[in-house]
């Protein structure tokens, strides 16, 4: 039986607008207790304690805080030698469970990591997920998602980072389940010449709330961001994506872009985006682009020529548009385990 | 050898603006905001019956109203020390320009107002601190049908119920703090409406002064385009600098009706102690075209974004900005709209210059409603930052609640491109004379659209400011 809920702020804007709008952070039900997480995992956690930064994920203070001051399960990984290896962790919470995890990531100089989570479980399950990032100088870590939990779940997927000079975080995350869906990431780029290159794909459908919030810190001088985010509305699915690209003052040469493009199916779809860039250095570059709509008539009308119906070519562009991301997942089983959720939601 | 100018980064040469007239032959109100004080700025007015109660709600609502806190930061705004109400004594508006008095002449004299009015306007309305000192309309243009009048006069005259019916209709006192302010404390603006198929060939213009210092000037601006009728409107403003705070919470509000067409110009150039706590709105019928035309100079702190509700199908707006933040400025501007009929469009494109410790904000927000499928909306907003003191940010919002839409966003901050300077240097121009032409070519398309006088000040006050982009 889930505990009584309590409700708490996530997924604040980092420069906030017009609260009318109701799109400078989202509201989460909270229990008061979690419970230990349903997960199964391939690889090594690490053998002695690790010396872990303080680190802020992207859904905020108030979340950082319910998982640091409650008695949540901790899964430490550090990189080795052996980086062609990934480690795994498959999350399957159960029917009524408040689960919650966090999982430390470090990433030793001049060394690689790839981590790939998948998320399924079973109907009303609830998922609390935080994700640290420490990445040394020299250092990567890939970090692959992929939810595919059933319709009636609640996922929260909270990510933050540091990255050192010269070293490098890949995000691949696809959405592609579930009723609730609170995404995050606050990634600092701190050291010179750091990098932070992310795609994300999500698929919404029926009722579902997707509630995402992304955040790159430019501090290093010559650091580079970049967004890709790729969505799919149906139904009378909801979708509010935040994302901000942030140069501090020092952050010269730096460079951020950030893409959003929305295919819209549902007839009662909403949509709400808000692409930031707050910028406090002259010598940066920062871009930001969307598009937002159905599809286009010249696409429907090519693939009419062909014999595609409006329907089918509906289809085909939409698993297009997350196959995007998912052919960027670089394993074998996740991709194919990405690959047939897509297809079964088709 | 020839001397070359060397360039420097300038603040805008303010000489014209900050021209100060003494204020002790001024009738003004004791600073602050109560009750009592509301109450007499209504008995001074003459106002009916219907808008003192009005006034006074609009005062109850404003005390329950929280300060916003997603802007810049206003704390340095204190209504006890502001004035709401100062006019010059024995002060009554004129219709003839020479019979407005000597100083205020001058003033406006030196703001260029009467030359313009001979020169390309249809009409001038002059504020001078809380009252129209000058109301004027050309002949052959009142003979059309066309109306033009002072706000106040409008209360009593045979537009009376017209006004009353959209008096802060657009802009409810319940829309934010100032919004409220203005409700309690407006005086001065303009009425204007333009009949049915009639199309004014040549601008009309309000031009508000604020020269009381730790004043707060509250115009209220109503224009109404009937069916079929085209207009074209321009609002300047500027203020003399004072080391204390003053305060602008106008209020415009604009009915374009089925077909007809308005096109709003502003030149704001307030002085760099002012407030700007301003709400434009507009209203689109089927059929029908709004556009804005603005640039943001002066202030210290400014909240400016006029917004447009297209509520009728096939309606569009267009809104095309400037806004250049200098040391000590906090400019926070962008623009507003609402789709709310099937087969609109909005276009929406910014540029925003910061620089000298300036900050620059574009904000913006965009919605599509389910009863407006098949709208078409594109955002564009592009920054210029001058050096790593300044701050220049973006935050546009989109909220599409119909999949028929068709939405195209895209926003750019940079500094002036290296290349571009390379490029003109390797056909003979200087580095200094690059950047200033790059700067200039990046406010461009704003300059173009506006009236050909306004646009050569516009990019005076451009060049002043870039003179010697380098130092």
């Amino acid at each position: 039986m889930m505990e009584k809920e309590n409700t708490i702020r996530v997924n604040r804007l980092p420069a906030i607008t017009w609260h009318t709008l109701k799109i400078n952070d989202a509201t989460l039900s909270v229990p008061d207790r979690f419970t230990a997480p349903t997960c199964t995992m391939e690889g090594n956690l690490a053998s002695s304690p690790v010396e872990f930064k303080e680190i802020r994920s992207g859904s905020g203070e108030a979340f950082d805080s319910l998982l640091s001051g409650t008695a949540v399960q901790t899964y430490d990984v550090v990189s080795t030698d052996n980086a062609e290896v990934p480690v795994r962790f498959h999350f399957a919470p159960v029917s009524d469970a408040a689960e919650a995890a966090v999982l430390r990531l470090v990433a030793k100089k001049n060394e690689n990591l790839t981590v790939i989570t998948d998320i399924t479980g079973e109907e009303h399950a609830s998922l609390y997920l935080q994700i640290l990032l420490d990445i040394d100088q020299g250092a990567t870590v890939k970090l692959v998602q992929v939810q595919a939990m059933p319709s009636s779940s609640i996922l929260v997927n909270a990510v933050g980072g540091t990255v050192g000079e010269n070293g490098n975080v890949e995000l691949v995350q696809l959405l592609l389940g579930g009723e609730k869906t609170y995404a995050s990431s606050r990634i600092s780029l701190s050291g010179n010449e750091s990098k932070l290159n992310a795609s994300l794909a999500y698929l919404g459908e029926k009722d579902s709330l997707t509630d995402l919030n992304y955040h790159a810190v430019h501090e290093g001088k010559r650091t580079e961001s970049s967004f890709e985010t790729y969505g799919v509305l149906r139904d009378n699915s909801r979708k509010t994506y935040r994302g901000t690209i942030d140069f501090l003052r020092g952050s010269s040469g730096s460079v951020g872009t950030e893409y959003e493009d929305v295919l819209l199916l549902g007839e009662d779809v909403r949509n709400k985006s808000i692409p930031l860039i707050l910028c406090a250095e002259e010598d940066v570059q920062g871009a930001h682009g969307a598009s937002i709509g159905q599809l286009d008539d010249d696409m429907l009308f090519y693939l009419g020529s062909r014999g595609i119906d409006p329907k089918t070519a509906e289809k085909l562009m939409a698993k297009a548009k997350l196959d995007t991301v998912a052919h960027r997942i670089g394993d074998e089983k996740a991709e194919e385990m990405a690959e047939t959720t897509i297809e079964g939601q088709f | 050898m020839a001397s070359r100018e060397k360039t420097q980064v300038a603040d805008i040469d303010r000489t014209i603006y900050d021209i100060r007239n003494e204020d002790k032959d001024a009738y003004r109100f004791t600073s602050g905001l109560t009750e009592e004080i509301v109450r007499k700025l209504s008995e001074e007015k003459n106002d009916p019956e219907w808008m003192r109660d009005f006034r006074l709600k609009s005062l109850e609502i404003y005390n329950s109203l929280p300060v916003p806190d997603w802007g810049p930061d206003i704390s340095g705004l204190n209504m006890d020390n502001i004035a709401t109400y100062v006019r010059p004594k024995n002060n009554r508006m004129q219709g003839n320009w020479e019979d407005v008095p000597e100083d205020i002449k001058n003033t406006f004299e030196h703001l260029g107002i009467p030359e313009a009015e001979r020169k390309y306007l249809a009409g001038v309305g002059a504020q001078y601190d809380s009252e129209l000192v000058y109301h004027n309309i050309r002949k052959e243009v009142a003979e059309q049908g066309v109306v033009y009048l002072d706000f106040e006069s409008s209360l009593t005259s045979e537009y009376a119920d017209m006004v009353k019916d959209h008096f802060m209709h657009l802009v409810p006192p319940t829309d934010h703090k100032f919004a409220a302010l203005h409700g309690a404390v407006w005086s001065g603006g303009s009425f204007v409406y333009i009949p049915k198929n009639v199309d004014v060939t040549i601008p009309l213009q309000s031009y508000f002064r604020l020269n009381a210092k730790g004043a707060g000037q509250f115009e209220h601006t109503l224009i109404i385009v009937d069916e079929g009728a085209s207009l074209h409107f321009i609002e300047g403003c500027s203020a003399p600098r004072y080391n204390v705070a003053n305060l602008h919470a106008g209020c415009v509000e604009l009915f374009v009706r089925k077909n007809a067409k308005l096109r709003y110009s502003t030149i704001e150039n307030w002085s760099k102690n002012m407030y700007n706590l301003n709400t434009k709105r507009a209203i689109v019928e089927e059929g029908g075209v709004m556009e804005w035309v603005s640039g943001s100079f002066g202030s210290h702190v400014s909240y400016l974004y006029p917004m447009t509700i297209l509520n009728g199908k096939e309606s569009r707006m267009e809104f095309t900005g400037i806004t250049f933040a200098g040391k000590g400025q906090n400019l926070d501007t962008g623009a507003k709209v609402v789709h709310n009929a099937p087969n609109t469009s909005s276009y929406i494109n910014t540029k925003s210059i910061s620089k000298d410790g300036g900050v620059g904000t574009f904000r913006s927000s965009l919605v599509i409603n389910k009863n407006a499928p098949h709208s078409k909306a594109s955002v564009s907003c592009e920054s210029l930052m001058l050096d790593d003191r300044s701050r220049s940010d973006t935050i546009p919002a989109m909220d599409i609640r119909t999949k028929d839409a068709d939405v195209g966003h895209e926003a750019q901050i940079g500094r002036i491109s290296d290349e571009a300077v390379f490029y003109l240097m390797s056909r003979g121009i200087s580095e200094e004379e690059a950047r200033a032409m790059i700067v200039s070519g990046f406010a461009d398309n704003v300059s173009k659209e506006l009236p050909l006088e306004y646009a050569v000040e516009m990019n005076n006050l451009i060049r002043l400011e870039m003179k010697g982009s380098i130092g």
